[in-house]
């Protein structure tokens, strides 16, 4: 089999195996569920993982590179103003709820199976999540820098959290929450940010 | 809660006797004390490993005994949730039921309480949020609707002080106040996963405090201060 065959095969196993666990969990999911999904047999299952552990490990793996290549990305026309950035964020957003209506169930993998499956998943996951508030601070420090953005912030610990803010926009909101429109949401966090983030002088 | 006469008195411990104690008493002790071992026992070995024989040596008591209060793992997990959701409302709630601020400072020191009042929990109790965040959390549907109910009461309370101050004008009234009552909320979220991964420390404590409301007295202040 050529590399590219091999590769394919490999990520057919793994998208069978993310659908296999954020329908029944990991816990009660088995290799033989995934293997009878992609349509392979247990013996090509294991040319590629060793074990359901190791397929598990892939599937955070492919859930954090789709999270991450939204949030990584450089912005198309350089960030001059407040302004600039708000939109760079709100494209952010609306790429992430694309994402999430798309695959429902990728942020439930990442937020709630990684934990079940053993401690050094769920720290795979928090890693994911620390990149993304790290990716966010430096462009809020651009922002510092030009003097755009408040410079009593402390960028490290706002990245945090405004990636924790769009979570917002994935988690399954809660049934005590009447809010659904994510359009809505988008709005009100691009709203916070514009306020929140403006130097104090400039008010 | 109600502070009319009568209600506080059914829940008044009785008053300590020498001897057996009245058996309701005893059960209820029985539970907490196995709730208890639960916690140690899911926190150190994980909700999946845990045995309810590791529970109940835990607890000093037999298996039998374990049993006749929770039948089988899962009820007995349930308890332990709900205890532990329990003590993080013990905890936030009657401060969040007293607040009434009335200026966007006032607002800023409620959250800044509440904030300081879960870190406080969290550190005295990290296993309590371990339990919930990862572990318990990922068990199934109910627990994560569980676990997300407990953030929407709290951001419930935090829109509430929102409302108001819209309508005494110190925070603008161009906001949906149940949705960034929420959002506000969430901002929180980073620090208790920094004690989760035991990343915290006093210092990092305070910048985030300050830098987290800094952001949102900028964001959500009205006209008049």
């Amino acid at each position: 089999m050529t590399t590219d065959a091999a590769t394919e095969r490999r990520q057919q196993i793994v998208v069978s195996a993310y659908h296999i666990f954020t329908e029944r969990g990991f816990r009660s999911s088995s290799v033989s569920d995934i293997v009878a999904d992609t349509g392979v047999s247990h013996g090509t299952f294991y040319n590629y993982f060793s074990s359901k552990r190791d397929v598990a490990d892939a599937v955070i793996d492919y859930a954090v590179a789709a999270v991450f290549e939204i949030f990584a990305r450089s912005p198309e026309d350089p960030i001059e103003s407040l302004d600039d950035l708000v939109t760079f964020y709100r494209t952010m957003m609306d790429d992430i709820a694309t994402l999430v209506a798309r695959e429902d169930r990728l942020i439930s993998m990442l937020v709630f199976e990684a934990g079940a499956v053993d401690d050094a998943l769920t720290q795979k996951a928090l890693g994911l999540y620390c990149e993304l508030g790290a990716a966010v601070a430096t462009s809020l420090q651009g922002g510092v820098d030009h003097g755009f953005v408040n410079p009593d912030l402390d960028v490290s610990v706002l990245g945090e959290s405004l990636t924790a803010l769009a979570l917002a926009l994935v988690l399954p909101s809660q049934s005590a929450s009447p809010v659904t429109d994510t359009g809505h949401i988008i709005d009100q966090i691009a709203d916070l940010l514009r306020s929140g983030l403006a130097p104090v002088y400039s008010r | 809660m109600s502070d009319a006469p009568g209600t506080d008195a059914v829940q008044a411990p009785t008053p300590r006797r020498r001897g057996r104690p009245a058996d309701e008493t005893l059960a209820q002790r029985r539970r907490e004390q196995i709730i208890r071992a639960a916690y140690d026992v899911f926190a150190s070995k994980g909700v999946t490993t845990a045995t309810m024989s590791d529970v109940a040596k835990n607890a000093g008591v037999g298996q039998g005994t374990v049993y006749r209060y929770f039948p089988n793992q899962r009820v007995l997990l349930d308890g332990v949730f709900d205890h532990a959701v329990e003590e993080v409302f013990a905890q936030v709630l009657p401060f969040l039921r007293d607040a009434h601020p009335t200026s966007i400072d006032e607002y800023l020191d409620t959250l800044d309480t509440m904030s300081r009042l879960l870190f406080q929990f969290a550190d005295e109790r990290p296993e309590v949020l371990g339990l919930m965040l990862a572990q318990v959390a990922a068990i199934d549907e109910e627990f994560k609707e569980r676990v997300l109910g407990l953030e929407a009461v709290i951001g419930r309370h935090v829109a509430s002080f929102l409302d108001r101050g819209i309508d005494e004008g110190w925070v603008r009234d161009d906001i949906d106040p149940d949705l960034v009552g929420m959002l506000l909320f969430k901002l929180l979220i980073p620090g208790f996963v920094q004690e989760l991964r035991r990343t915290s420390s006093a210092e990092s404590r305070d910048r985030y405090r300050q830098t987290v409301t800094t952001f949102i007295r900028s964001a959500i202040a009205g006209e008049t201060q």
